[in-house]
């Protein structure tokens, strides 16, 4: 890779260009915000190994792939973010690596595409331009981040199978197994067979295989159906941001929309806010690359270019159904051939321009690229970005100072749905479960306290942007709901439901505890007919000693067996 | 334990399985302590290494001695030294227990000749020698297995074979239906030695997987499993093992690591020798480790480190500081001691001791 003069001023070029793009990225005021929380608590109180699933158990957001990446870093840094900041920017350096890469097996059977500059754009446009790296800053963007991993070497491994050497068969299974792999880090990417199709009938038809289409091709696409057969067996989701519409009209729209968030150097906004003089630029400069790639097909025979257009539409096809939601960070993926389409677009036009010349170029675009980091929209993001990082950490703080809590607390928040903030609506209070470590902290957003909150509890003010005590009760509260009698020849069954389940409740008939089970909504033990009068009503009360606690007693009369 | 290859004219033995195989039986010396220290290693070990002992077992069985000559040898090598040292450790508790000396063992944990022969339990002692009634059978099984695919004039369905009896083998063991003489275990283990055939027949480690990306994938899920993944540790003796799928995949990849550091190994002088010296001596190491551990002990009760009490106890327990180094490491002195008074022994006593 570094062997000739040329690459080695290219690589410096490109690794300042992800320094300047990612360096950021690693430093102290990249905290944890938004929905990041609720990612980290995903699997700190389950048993990650039991997550695991080939197949989807839900219709979205089921990516197990990204849960254990979490629950390992979790292992690894525990609360220190830049601990998992710097992991993430590996992997996209790893995968900036794979661009390269590929990039080159592809261009290599071509004569009209050179592989000493082009694979340097490719990687350029993927690891640099601002607009498409968002997966790479933001924990919560794992499955992004994965996925795009996955998707890389899956492409990597299926070209390496193309070249006819020893190592096919572990080529072939290894494209196989990253596909699986993926889909399973983030749906997204679920059309990548086509991909691999697309690449096939392209390579046989260029004379670079004997067969149309390859096993690798075939067992990912037999696992793609499957695949979908299983996720399109769930219900869809409706009413939610993530609803979908497989209208023409709103995918023509949407494919619109994301063209000009990845064009939008003005503003370099999250998600589609409306279009504005450099997403025009953009759709024009699309619309040019594909007249340019038809051209290139129809009359020169160079299907790269449309391939990898046509890749860029299979990546992107997934979330052009989602109607409510353009978002700059489901760009990454398909990014990948939005550099190889460029590379290729500009090596086909110097084709006939001399080594100084493409590498005036090439370096210049990287440059160029670097310098789109820097421009106000990019570092108006930054700012905001380090903002909310930096508001997510003092309210963090001003919650972690309100002290230890009691074991099964209660903690209200009021007026914490009147804007984001740390403990809403991540959760809420996935925060809280987070920092203390704890899953046994049940969370309320509320608009006013209620008369008698469960105890323990902890009653918080949310205002302008901080969070205050209100009140603390610790003693524990066990209230009795209702109570069920169920007479057998025998014995009586009694069930009780509480306001509050608590660790170690167990029921006390007549003034004597009795073994109980515990069920998800209810408490239930059985007492020998022998022991109790049936003449007279009962008196149930439940018990917690652990916490010294116990409800007020109930009377109940007996049912008669039947 | 130690497999030889099959037996040709001048076949020389491959040095990176000794490396491997002592490597192997280091780590798992290692993974019988149950210090804190080992225990993030000891997932990692147990995750592969069994399975390790059984691929490699398949890699390098011979496929040329008739049946009853081969059936003859692998009884020699492997059922006479179970039988033998497991009977001479049960007389040993027998006298001990006449005596009333429980100084070194549990007095409630007693095992009869009856309930050896009957249910092949053995005593602490010789706890880890449940692999050698496995690897036997195991080996008896893909040998029939050979013959008949042989007979069928389709000698290479052997390891499809085996490794479909093999996952059989799994969900026995994982649904808890328990044969006699641990058949389902070696059922099970029969997926990994076919495996070690199918790879050594294909050349597969050798020659169809790339060396650079193999093992940056297989030591990145050898972590993966072995520091994150609580149940990927294969707990073969009491039939505790994850689901199949992750069982093959932390084997394999543990495999391919020890593969690539033996091969890198081969090159470095003083390390081979010794990792090939206990690679060819792993049978003795394995019936001797757990009596060495005892030994290790005593010495060191008699030193003053060590309370009378923990003379009873099987493995390791981090009551010094380095435990967890110093004891494995003497209890493998004292058998690499043993095997060299053994190689000067008679070759009788040693055919006895060691069914070779």
């Amino acid at each position: 890779m570094l062997n000739q003069k040329q690459n080695r001023v290219l690589f410096w070029a490109l690794c300042i260009g992800l320094f300047v793009s990612c360096g950021w990225m690693l430093g102290l005021k990249n905290g944890f915000l938004m929905d990041d929380y609720t990612t980290l608590v995903w699997e700190m109180f389950g048993d990650i190994t039991e997550s695991f699933t080939l197949l989807p158990t839900r219709r979205y957001n089921n990516r197990p792939v990204g849960r254990i990446f979490v629950a390992l870093l979790q292992d690894l840094f525990g609360v220190n973010h830049q601990g998992y900041h710097i992991v993430f920017v590996l992997v996209h350096l790893v995968n900036v690596y794979l661009v390269y890469k590929i990039t080159k097996l592809l261009f290599s059977g071509s004569e009209n595409l050179d592989t000493v500059y082009a694979p340097w754009i490719a990687a350029g446009i993927f690891g640099i331009y601002p607009q498409s790296i968002m997966a790479v800053q933001w924990v919560s963007a794992v499955c992004d981040l994965l996925g795009g991993f996955f998707v890389l070497t899956a492409l990597y491994a299926f070209l390496k199978e193309k070249e006819q050497g020893r190592y096919r068969v572990f080529y072939s299974i290894t494209a196989i197994i990253s596909y699986m792999l993926t889909i399973r880090a983030k749906e997204m990417a679920v059309l990548l067979p086509l991909a691999f199709a697309l690449l096939d009938i392209c390579y046989r038809w260029q004379g670079r295989q004997k067969h149309w289409i390859s096993s690798a091709t075939v067992i990912s696409a037999v696992w793609m159906a499957v695949y979908m057969a299983k996720l399109f067996s769930f219900p869809e989701l409706v009413g939610t941001e993530y609803e979908q519409d497989f209208g023409p009209v709103m995918l023509v729209q949407n494919l619109l929309r994301y063209i000009g968030v990845y064009f939008d150097v003005e503003q370099m906004a999250m998600i589609f806010n409306g279009y504005n003089l450099s997403m025009i630029a953009g759709i024009v400069i699309t619309m040019l690359a594909l007249c340019f790639s038809v051209y290139q097909i129809w009359k020169k025979k160079e299907w790269i270019p449309i391939a990898a257009l046509v890749c860029i539409g299979l990546m992107l096809a997934p979330v052009l159904t989602m109607g409510y939601m353009q978002h700059k960070l489901y760009l990454y993926i398909p990014s990948v051939f939005v550099g190889i389409l460029f590379a290729a677009v500009i090596a086909l036009l110097e084709k006939n321009a001399g080594q100084m010349v493409k590498e005036i170029t090439a370096v210049m675009l990287i440059l160029a690229l670097t310098i789109l980091n820097w421009t106000p929209g990019a570092q108006s993001f930054r700012n905001w970005w380090y903002s909310l990082a930096e508001q997510d950490a003092r309210q963090m703080v001003q919650l972690y100072r309100m002290g230890e809590l009691p074991e099964d607390c209660n903690v209200y928040v009021r007026g914490a749905e009147e804007e984001y903030n740390v403990f809403w609506p991540y959760g809420p209070g996935d925060c809280l479960r987070f920092v203390y470590d704890r899953n046994d902290l049940e969370c309320f957003a509320v608009e006013e306290f209620p008369e008698e909150p469960v105890k323990p509890c902890l009653l918080i003010d949310y205002a302008d942007g901080t969070f205050t005590e209100v009140s603390r009760d610790y003693t524990y509260d066990v209230v009795i709901d209702n109570v069920w009698i169920n007479p057998t020849e025998d014995t009586l069954q009694i069930a009780v439901s509480c306001q509050r389940i608590f660790r170690g409740s167990q029921i006390e008939i007549n003034g004597k505890v009795y073994p109980t089970v515990t069920g998800e909504t209810f408490i239930s033990a059985e007492v020998s007919k022998t022991e109790l009068n049936l003449d007279e009503p009962v008196s149930i009360a439940v018990v917690v000693p652990e916490f010294d606690a116990r409800s007020d007693a109930v009377q109940r009369e007996v049912p008669v067996h039947e | 334990m130690t497999e030889r290859l099959p037996e040709r004219a001048g076949s020389p033995r491959i040095e990176w399985i000794d490396i491997c195989k002592g490597l192997l039986i280091i780590l798992m010396v290692l993974g019988h302590t149950g210090t804190p220290v080992i225990r993030p290693l000891r997932k990692w070990i147990y995750s592969f290494h069994m399975s390790a002992f059984l691929f490699l077992s398949g890699y390098t069985a011979g496929r040329d001695l008739p049946f009853g000559a081969f059936m003859l040898k692998r009884m020699k090598r492997i059922l006479v030294p179970y039988v033998v040292w497991n009977l001479a450790y049960l007389a040993l508790y027998a006298f001990l227990i006449s005596r009333d000396i429980y100084l070194f063992f549990d007095a409630a944990q007693t095992v009869s000749f009856a309930d050896f022969f009957r249910n092949l339990a053995t005593t602490d002692l010789g706890g880890a020698t449940w692999f050698l009634p496995v690897i036997f059978e195991i080996s008896l099984i893909y040998r029939l297995l050979q013959m008949l695919c042989t007979a069928a004039k389709r000698p290479e369905f052997a390891p499809y074979l085996g490794a479909l009896i093999g996952v059989g083998g799994f969900y026995l063991c994982d649904g808890g239906h328990y044969l006699p003489y641990m058949l389902d275990l070696a059922l099970y283990g029969l997926l990994y030695y076919s495996l070690g055939s199918f790879f050594a027949r294909n050349r597969v480690l050798e020659e169809h997987l790339p060396a650079r990306e193999m093992t940056l994938l297989c030591a990145g899920v050898s972590y993966l499993f072995g520091m994150l993944y609580q149940n990927a540790s294969m707990q073969w003796p009491t039939r505790e093992f994850a689901g199949i799928l992750e069982n093959l995949i932390s084997s394999i990849s543990g495999i391919y690591v020890c593969y690539r550091v033996s091969v890198w190994l081969c090159g470095a002088n003083v390390l081979k020798r010794g990792l090939s010296f206990f690679g060819k001596h792993t049978l003795e190491i394995l019936i001797f480790h757990f009596a060495a551990y005892r030994v290790v002990f005593c010495v060191m009760h008699l030193l003053g480190w060590l309370p009378a009490e923990y003379m009873r106890v099987r493995m390791p327990q981090d009551a010094l500081s380095m435990e967890w180094l110093i004891v494995p490491a003497a209890a493998l002195a004292l058998c690499a001691a043993g095997i060299m008074v053994k190689e000067r022994c008679s070759k009788g006593l040693r055919k006895l001791m060691a069914g070779k």
